[in-house]
């Protein structure tokens, strides 16, 4: 028993060392915060986390197959943009039309109420979806390089984040915003259950911020079952040893399209999220960028090997949690908040540097060589 | 580690000369599409826009305004070479530029002296780049990662998050404003860097050995090549040429913003991408990283002086890469498909003999 807890230890020792990394971080903050461990900070740090969590969920999947998505932070933004279209909320629903090339198309008007929103939501994750599916089929059918399939594949959906939102605007719903960016008491009086939030078992929960309840809600009931399935299994399969996996008659093209669709609804996830919560879309290039190299850094850090086929999305969370921390510290300490990247570029370097440590004890070089 | 794959995807030369000089061309066209649309495109649009296009003033901005891309696309392509990605291209303009005006602004050196200093300190960290990803053998995407967000941090710190400004010399200035026989000057950089890259990675031993680590480390180690040294000299020629680049987008800019920011990256990544499906597909080279630039550079002039809006500019990208890299997978495979299967006498031992041997060790 002992033994096997042991070995469990060593197998997850870079999910270890992030969970106790992010701890220790997070209650330095708590402690040097002058209203540390309260509902509302905690509620605030949520709402900062979540779409940087769900972005390295996403590039987890591919980057288990070995194979890396830039596309993701390109996905959260277009997902974000078609959100500040769809879940405005307005009543009589919103009129969509399209211009281009000279022509004006009107599409309709999308519904409103809380029908035309959870229609919006599941349009919105589904275009996220549907994203990671081109990706997927780009590399599997295609016969591309991931890296270079999504560098291009990004490219063209920042295009048509642009054109949806050339300029920062559009509007979400005054209500979903407030349900899904507070906590879950909040959410459960906008929606006007559980006595508005007020029923006796309902309270122990009340304080959860709702994305801390919305992250281990997908963990759960995505991320899990699909780590357990056999598409799950090839997936880590595929990225420690793709020609093993292939004589082992594993689905290696399914575990491959199915790894780089789920990084594209995590995306989705993530981008409906910052549009909710910003309450609006903006195509902002430097964003997606910085969101999709931060979510490579969440992996590493997380302790998931860029070589693929060990980690899990579990450790990414707590690694997008330690970067988005270590900015926390900025505002409380007086450091300049300048220097921030450069903190978030040492403390990677760290990371992979920790778990390079393995190649002093390599006697023939030739052992380096994959 | 490796971060890029290389396979090689051009024609061999005796199975050129096997094939008649019809089949030959349509073996070569795809091997040269690339170069062979950029001209379709500029006639094309020559055609559709007499009066914008083709014009004297338009190949200057385009000149003009893409050589730095191609600089930072050629810095990219020689770690590439060796199967390494350095990011560090796009974060390090950020820095050198900044740096280069405010060596001379903020403490008064001889522009010389700056640049001198600038692609120093660029060759420096191109160095310890070197060192991360083969000495400690971090995988090169996120060492350069690392590298390049210090360097962007220390950029934004060192510019307190302002622009830097100040009167710079005319010769500093000249160094992006000259021209010679009415070309802008910078696009004599790139086809004088070009030029030399060319011949190091085609023509001499170095490029094979580069060319070799790339495409497997471990038979060119066991080779003999000296892996580790020639990794970190890529990732110091790479540093040494964003230096470069950077000294030019000062000289250009005239003001040192941290602003500039990532947009030099991406599109000197596609550039790069983009070339390793021409001229020697399967494997970035220096020639296709030039001719991925002017193609994107030429496509999107075209679309912009059509009234395109801004937003064409990543889509054709984006499209482009995907559509080159597509093609020129599809007729690798095609040629593999239709390549009769080596019948003959000789053919049949050759296996069995190699599963002798199989069984033998």
């Amino acid at each position: 028993m002992l033994n096997d807890l042991a070995i469990r230890l060593r197998q997850n020792v870079g999910l270890a060392t992030a969970v106790l990394l992010f701890a220790a971080l997070y209650l330095l903050y708590n402690l040097a915060h002058p209203k540390g461990f309260s509902p509302a900070v905690l509620v605030q740090n949520g709402d900062e986390i979540f779409a940087l969590a769900m972005l390295a969920m996403a590039q987890t999947v591919p980057v288990l197959t070995s194979g890396l998505d830039l596309s993701v932070g390109a996905v959260m933004t277009m997902v974000g943009c078609f959100a500040s279209y769809l879940l405005t909320g307005a009543a009589g629903g919103t009129p969509l039309h399209l211009d281009v090339l000279g022509l004006h198309l009107g599409l309709g008007t999308f519904p409103d109420g809380v029908g035309g929103i959870l229609l919006g939501t599941i349009v919105c994750l589904a275009i996220g979806t549907l994203a990671g599916f081109i990706n997927g089929c780009v590399v599997v059918y295609g016969r591309i390089q991931p890296i270079i399939a999504t560098l291009a594949t990004g490219a063209v959906y920042i295009g048509i984040a642009l054109f949806l939102r050339p300029t920062p605007g559009g509007k979400i719903d005054e209500d979903l915003n407030w349900a899904m960016t507070n906590s879950l008491g909040d959410f459960a009086s906008t929606l006007h259950i559980f006595d508005d939030g007020a029923a006796g078992w309902f309270a122990p929960f009340a304080w959860i911020p709702v994305p801390f309840a919305l992250l281990v809600l997908i963990a759960l009931v995505v991320w899990v079952p699909f780590r357990r399935s056999v598409l799950g299994r090839a997936v880590y399969a595929v990225g420690s040893a793709e020609g093993a996996a292939y004589m082992s008659g594993l689905p290696i093209e399914r575990a491959k399209m199915a790894a780089f669709t789920l990084a594209g609804f995590f995306a989705g996830c993530g981008g409906l999220f910052l549009a909710i919560q910003t309450s609006s879309g903006n195509a902002d290039i430097p964003q997606a960028g910085a969101y999709t190299l931060n979510s490579i850094a969440s992996v590493v850090i997380g302790g998931t090997s860029l070589l693929g086929g060990t980690g899990s999305a579990i450790g990414s969370i707590f690694g997008a949690m330690i970067l988005r921390v270590i900015s926390f510290f900025f505002r409380i300490f007086d450091i300049a908040p300048l220097l921030q990247p450069l903190f978030e570029g040492l403390i990677l370097l760290a990371a992979v540097s920790i778990g390079a440590l393995g190649v002093l004890r390599v006697r023939n070089t030739l052992e380096l060589f994959r | 580690m490796q971060s890029i794959k290389s396979n090689a995807l051009e024609p061999t030369r005796p199975e050129l000369a096997a094939l008649s000089p019809g089949r030959a061309v349509l073996r070569l066209l795809p091997v040269y599409g690339l170069p062979v649309l950029t001209v379709l495109l500029i006639v094309f649009f020559s055609l559709v826009l007499p009066d914008t296009f083709p014009t004297w003033l338009n190949a200057r901005s385009i000149l003009a305004d893409k050589s730095i891309v191609a600089l930072l696309a050629l810095a990219a392509t020689l770690p590439m070479m060796a199967g390494r990605i350095d990011l560090t291209v796009g974060f390090g303009i950020v820095m050198w530029h900044i740096l280069a005006i405010s060596f001379q602004v903020k403490y008064g050196m001889p522009w010389p002296l700056a640049i001198l200093l600038v692609v120093a300190c660029a060759g420096l960290v191109g160095l310890i780049n070197g060192v991360l990803v083969e000495v400690a053998q971090v995988d090169a995407f996120v060492a350069t990662l690392g590298t390049g967000t210090i360097l962007y941090a220390l950029a934004l710190w060192h510019t307190d998050g302002r622009q830097v400004i100040g009167t710079l010399p005319p010769g500093f200035l000249a160094i992006n404003s000259a021209s010679l026989f009415g070309i802008p000057i910078p696009a004599f950089y790139v086809l004088g860097l070009a030029l030399l890259l060319w011949i190091v990675s085609e023509r001499l031993p170095i490029g094979r050995f580069i060319y070799a680590i790339g495409a497997n480390e471990k038979a060119a180690a066991l080779n003999g090549i000296p892996v580790r040294a020639y990794v970190i000299g890529v990732f110091i020629a790479s540093g040494l040429i964003t230096g470069l680049a950077g000294c030019v987008l000062g000289a250009k800019l005239r003001i040192g913003q941290a602003n500039v920011g990532l947009d030099f990256l991406l599109p000197a990544l596609v550039g790069a991408f983009l070339g390793s499906t021409t001229i020697k597909p399967g494997r970035v080279n220096v020639w296709g990283s030039v001719f991925g630039i002017l193609i994107l550079a030429v496509g999107i002039s075209g679309i912009q002086l059509f009234g395109g809006a801004f937003f064409v500019e990543p889509l054709f990208n984006g499209t482009t890469l995907v559509v080159a890299i597509a093609l020129a997978a599809f007729a690798q495979r095609r040629r593999t498909v239709v390549k009769p299967p080596p019948a003959g006498p000789q053919a049949a031992p050759a296996p069995s003999e190699s599963a002798k041997a199989a069984n033998a060790t």
